[in-house]
């Protein structure tokens, strides 16, 4: 029991959990979104821009906050926009842009002549340095989501799920992907300070993924992601603190080895099921020798005249 | 009273592609009200630019396209129904027929992340309507080629559509299904929709499609069966020679040549 009470001895263990269960519940129900785009690689991407963008913001003197911001939310639109060009897919446009503000994040931290940008921390995760702010930040970030996802929910399925039959409908496709994007760079930025930039594209897809092996149905699949995404969040933080290890990298391996469990036994379930069936097979008749004349069809053709009026 | 508005859908001399490439030329064409359509061409024809023109998803680069006298913008024409190729749809996609359906109403709908007792009310009427009572809570990967193109109907239809568009709704499927399909846009067609379908079936519509239009680039022919499908119009669409075949009311296109026959199979010892 002192395993599961003892963090709380720290002051700033409570501060990482309660930020580690709004990410994780963040994290969860994108991914739902992200797995079914099969966008995985927007999450790797636009956490790379983070880099950039807290460099330039330290180095302007503005904070870590404003320059992730600024730097996030226009590599989503410039993804969006170069991805909707003809002849370029999606992929291409995220590993041009994102790369290249990573670029300038690594040019301005080394030619800062003070080491002002603790990239160690960006880049692994800092459970340590979750302040207050941090706190707060994610809380409105998270309601902002939660509103989003309850007044667009169904515009956002229809656009994944079939996205030409959705602008035939009439819903602004362009403006719902753009909106997929501008989220998950939101929860993107808020994740970084616990995850880091290099290990929250893991964050934002393992629980959708492992969702995606168990669920039939979207709200399922959403409600196991949210929970995997919570359970591999607080899991993660107090193997973090009890092992000694960063925070970013305990939660990923949560998530893995919760995937790898679940794909297993997900694998044999379908292994025994196809088992089950075999053994229960039945040889079918013998086909019939089709000299003669075939069978009538019982799909008879209907009639194509019109037995009504013309409107 | 009598609706005033100009009827069907029209294409007023319109050329159309994507980017700067031109797939669709000088095409005038007219669809009546009520009129049950088949468009048939070779590979590039500009059957499924056609569908997306009139959806909004090709670009037109002059000319007019008109559904019930409104003209269709960038956007599509508002009365329309889709159903797409089903090729081209993710069958794993954690979704159930009926929220499937559903996901038709979405425009009209409120916004919370459920839909109302009405809306879920109407889509069983259709699912039972289209033979697929019961079939609400199934996943989409469980239902046939059939069932699944009348879950796409069932969703084109929740929208209160006037035009229903089906592109190469036989690509793909088996004669039952075929079959099933046909059935389906009989029922519809009497119940006075506008039905258009591209298919590069072109026997499936010579037996069963009351008109037809062949399309190769423009419109090549239009009419009945009887009427379009001649070896010249033919040829003229696809390029090749063909032998067409009256049998009653019934016409069969066949190819000229038997390439591959039991004859010279057998010469090439691939039949017994």
């Amino acid at each position: 029991m002192s395993w599961f009470t003892e963090p709380f001895a720290y002051g700033f263990f409570t501060r990482a959990l309660l930020a580690c269960l709004v990410i994780g519940a963040m994290c969860g129900a994108l991914s739902v979104f992200v797995v079914l785009r099969r966008m995985s690689y927007i999450g790797h991407g636009l956490a790379h821009s983070v880099l950039g963008g807290v460099a330039v913001g330290v180095a302007l003197g503005y904070g870590t906050y404003p320059g992730a911001v600024v730097a996030t939310l226009v590599s989503a639109v410039l993804i969006d926009r170069i991805a909707r060009r003809r002849g370029l897919h999606v992929d291409a446009a995220i590993g041009i842009v994102t790369t290249a503000l990573f670029a300038v994040g690594i040019v301005v931290v080394s030619t800062m002549r003070s080491h002002r940008v603790n990239t160690e921390a960006i880049l692994f995760g800092n459970v340590l340095g979750v302040t207050s702010t941090d706190l707060w930040i994610a809380t409105a970030c998270a309601v902002g989501f939660g509103a989003v996802l309850f007044t667009w929910f169904k515009p956002l399925v229809f656009v994944v799920f079939d996205r030409e039959v959705a602008r035939v409908h009439g819903i602004r496709a362009g403006g719902i992907e753009l909106l997929i994007n501008l989220l998950t760079a939101a929860v993107v930025i808020v994740s970084v300070r616990v995850i880091g930039v290099l290990l929250v594209a893991a964050a934002v897809v393992i629980p959708g993924a492992l969702a995606r092996l168990v669920s039939r149905s979207l709200p399922m699949m959403l409600l196991i992601a949210t929970l995997v995404g919570l359970a591999s969040s607080v899991l993660g933080l107090y193997g973090s603190f009890h092992l000694n290890v960063p925070s970013g990298a305990a939660i990923v391996l949560v998530g893995a080895i919760l995937f790898a469990v679940v794909l297993v036994v997900s694998s044999l379930a379908a292994w025994f099921r196809v088992h089950r069936a075999r053994s229960t097979h039945r040889e079918p008749p013998a086909p019939v020798a089709t000299s003669g004349s075939p069978a009538p069809s019982p799909h008879q053709p209907p009639a194509m005249t019109r037995t009504r009026e013309s409107p | 009273m009598p609706d005033q508005r100009p009827s069907g859908v029209a294409f007023h001399r319109v050329s159309a592609g994507y980017g700067g490439v031109t797939v669709l030329r000088d095409l005038s064409w007219t669809v009546e009200r009520g009129a049950l359509v088949g468009v048939v061409g070779p590979s590039g024809a500009g059957k499924t630019t056609l569908v997306r023109l009139l959806t909004g998803q090709a670009d037109r680069h002059h000319g007019r396209v008109t559904v019930f006298g409104d003209e269709v913008g960038a956007g599509g024409a508002r009365r329309i129904g889709y159903v797409p190729q089903l090729g081209a749809v993710d069958w794993d996609f954690p979704l159930t027929v009926g929220q499937a359906v559903l996901l038709g109403r979405t425009p009209d709908s409120r916004r919370v992340p459920w839909f109302s007792r009405r809306e879920r009310a109407r889509a069983g009427a259709l699912l039972e309507r289209l033979g697929l009572a019961g079939f609400e809570r199934r996943h989409i990967r469980d239902l046939s080629g059939g069932q699944q193109q009348r879950m796409f109907l069932a969703r084109a239809m929740i929208r209160d559509c006037d035009v229903l568009l089906l592109d190469e709704p036989t690509s793909g499927v088996d004669l039952a299904t075929r079959h099933d399909i046909l059935h389906l846009l009989a029922d519809l067609w009497h119940d006075g929709l506008t039905i258009i379908v591209t298919t590069h079936d072109l026997n499936w519509v010579a037996a069963q499609l009351p008109r037809i239009a062949l399309l190769n680039g423009t419109i090549v022919a239009d009419g009945t069966p009887r009427e379009v499908l001649t070896p010249d119009l033919v040829e003229r669409t696809y390029g090749a020679r063909m032998r067409v075949i009256h049998d009653g009311n019934q016409v069969l296109v066949t190819d000229d040549h038997a390439v591959l026959g039991p004859r010279r199979l057998a010469h090439r010892g691939a039949v017994a």
